[in-house]
């Protein structure tokens, strides 16, 4: 509700405005209507001179840089308007034309009718219209169209054909490239979208990922945290272990950590060892956790031995495991 | 503050009835006409000017509307095609000599701190940014605290689109603000 409170800082309608406005009312509509012949032999000169440098510029192609942080408007010709806010670049006649774009948001009016063509391209899709009002959305998270009024044709890139209209929902095209659905993960995480929808993207992203490809390595990366939010143990060991036999290392400390925790949660001792001996110098957090396993499983020496070594090397030792090591040493 | 749609049977009564029916449907929709003016409008236009002239034409063209309960979603369309004009013209005043008109400043209350001014212009810079749909949403829907079935009605759509133009304005909204450079979640606690 952050939107609705930042709203709410607009000031409120004038109180006394509309009484104002109903007194003006009622003075008008007690006076005679006035009439303005001139004023429409004027408007319908200009309109014929507009209509014949129309006439003269139908078919003149153009190309317009769309690039601007703030909505802009644009006349494309006088029967397609749009308004951006992002970057792209518009091309062809008045009668017919193609946006390329890139990021960010362009909304199409196209008077129907008129024999003109509008087409909206990002990486993931293609928005045809003959006569619509229409809108495109691209950002991480894929390229969204939605219609105001009439339809348009949208072709997604991974092949998927759909006809949207005003009471359809908006439609979303998936990026397909590996890096791009990288990108579309890391938005979704960061709006806390479903766990089943970021693992969607990710599957399809290794899916298209060259094994051995850093991509494949961040895709890898991203999966094993988010399997790790859902507690799913063994398919997150699972991509630990991908991870590692694709020869990935950027991340490794990250990942061999957390199948670590994942495996001392259950009870699975030995390969959390396995994992923190792929470090360096695994944290002391972490030794202490694989000990507290090995102590519940009741392989008290092996974490005596880890105890020890920790106080040995002059590790801040909690008082409750050093207390624990004194008396397992007493005689 | 939360607006309701003002009965039916007042449109009956003026479609029917003389001035003084016409003047009491007048009187029921103009607090509604005046609001949409004002926040849809936005800071730029006088919404006395356009709220009249919507006003105007309802009395002139009423008879156009062929079902009571299209009237609201006429009334709005209406408005919305007279604020354009507005814009257009303000567009255009702006390249012809002569004197400059000031900033319409009845919306402005004097009793307002700097510091809401403020805040007030920085939310009509991120209004204006969103696509009208949009716009028209969130000021329907959270400002005048309509159901998206009520505003579904208002602007001749499906509720399914107004919840998604709903939405989607809301993230495009918060987009804008945060593309002003604010950080809208420490502002919001400071504002709160």
């Amino acid at each position: 509700m952050q939107t609705d409170d930042w709203l709410n800082q607009l000031p409120p309608p004038d109180p006394d405005g509309a009484e104002r406005v109903r007194a003006r009312l009622q003075a008008s509509r007690q006076a005679p209507r006035r009439r303005w012949p001139l004023a429409l032999a004027a408007t319908g000169a200009v309109a014929a001179v507009a209509a014949a440098a129309l006439l003269t510029l139908r078919e003149t192609p153009r190309t317009e840089a769309l690039d601007a942080v703030q909505s802009v408007h644009v006349a494309w010709s006088a029967d397609v308007q749009l308004d951006y806010q992002g970057v792209g670049v518009a091309e062809g006649t008045p009668a017919d034309l193609v946006v390329q774009w890139q990021e960010g948001i362009v909304r199409a009016e196209v008077a129907p009718n008129q024999g003109n063509r509008v087409q909206v391209r990002t990486t993931e899709a293609v928005v045809t219209v003959v006569g619509t009002v229409f809108a495109v959305e691209r950002s991480p998270l894929g390229t969204t169209t939605w219609v105001d009024r009439g339809q348009v044709h949208v072709r997604c890139a991974d092949g998927t054909e759909h006809d949207v209209t005003p009471d359809a929902d908006a439609v979303t095209c998936l990026p397909v490239r590996p890096g791009a659905l990288l990108g579309r993960a890391d938005a979704l995480i960061a709006r806390d979208a479903e766990l089943d929808i970021v693992l969607d993207t990710l599957a399809r992203g290794l899916d298209a990922a060259v094994p051995g490809s850093s991509t494949e390595g961040e895709l890898l990366a991203r999966r094993l945290e988010q399997e790790a939010r859902g507690g799913d143990a063994a398919s997150a060991q699972g991509t630990a272990t991908a991870y590692v036999a694709g020869g990935h290392t950027l991340r490794l400390d990250t990942v061999a950590r957390t199948a670590a925790r994942l495996a001392t949660q259950d009870a699975r001792c030995d390969e959390a060892a396995a994992w923190l001996a792929r470090l360096d110098a695994p944290p002391l957090d972490d030794r202490l956790g694989l000990a507290r396993c090995w102590t519940d499983r009741g392989d008290l020496e092996r974490a005596e031995a880890l105890l020890r070594s920790a106080r040995g090397a002059g590790e801040p030792l909690p008082e409750s495991w050093l207390r624990w090591l004194d008396a397992v040493e007493a005689p | 503050m939360r607006r309701t749609t003002p009965s039916l049977s007042l449109f009956v009564d003026a479609i029917e009835g003389g001035d003084r029916e016409l003047d009491a449907l007048a009187a029921a929709w103009l607090p509604h006409v005046y609001a949409w003016c004002h926040r849809l409008g936005g800071p730029a236009l006088d919404p006395e000017d356009a709220a009249h002239e919507v006003m105007l034409i309802m009395c002139r063209s009423l008879h156009k509307v062929h079902a009571p309960e299209v009237f609201g979603t006429w009334l709005f369309a209406t408005t919305r095609g007279t604020l354009a004009n507005h814009r257009r013209k303000a567009w255009f005043r702006k390249w012809l000599p002569g004197p400059v008109r000031d900033r319409p400043t009845t919306a402005w209350s004097p009793l307002r701190t700097a510091e809401a001014a403020q805040a007030a212009d920085q939310v009509w810079d991120a209004l204006a940014t969103l696509p009208e749909a949009q716009r028209e949403a969130l000021v329907l829907c959270v400002l005048e605290e309509r159901s998206s079935r009520e505003v579904a009605e208002l602007l001749g759509v499906p509720q399914g689109t107004v919840k998604s133009r709903l939405r989607l304005g809301r993230r495009a909204f918060r987009d804008a603000l945060v593309a002003q450079g604010l950080d809208v979640d420490v502002l919001l606690e400071e504002v709160g």
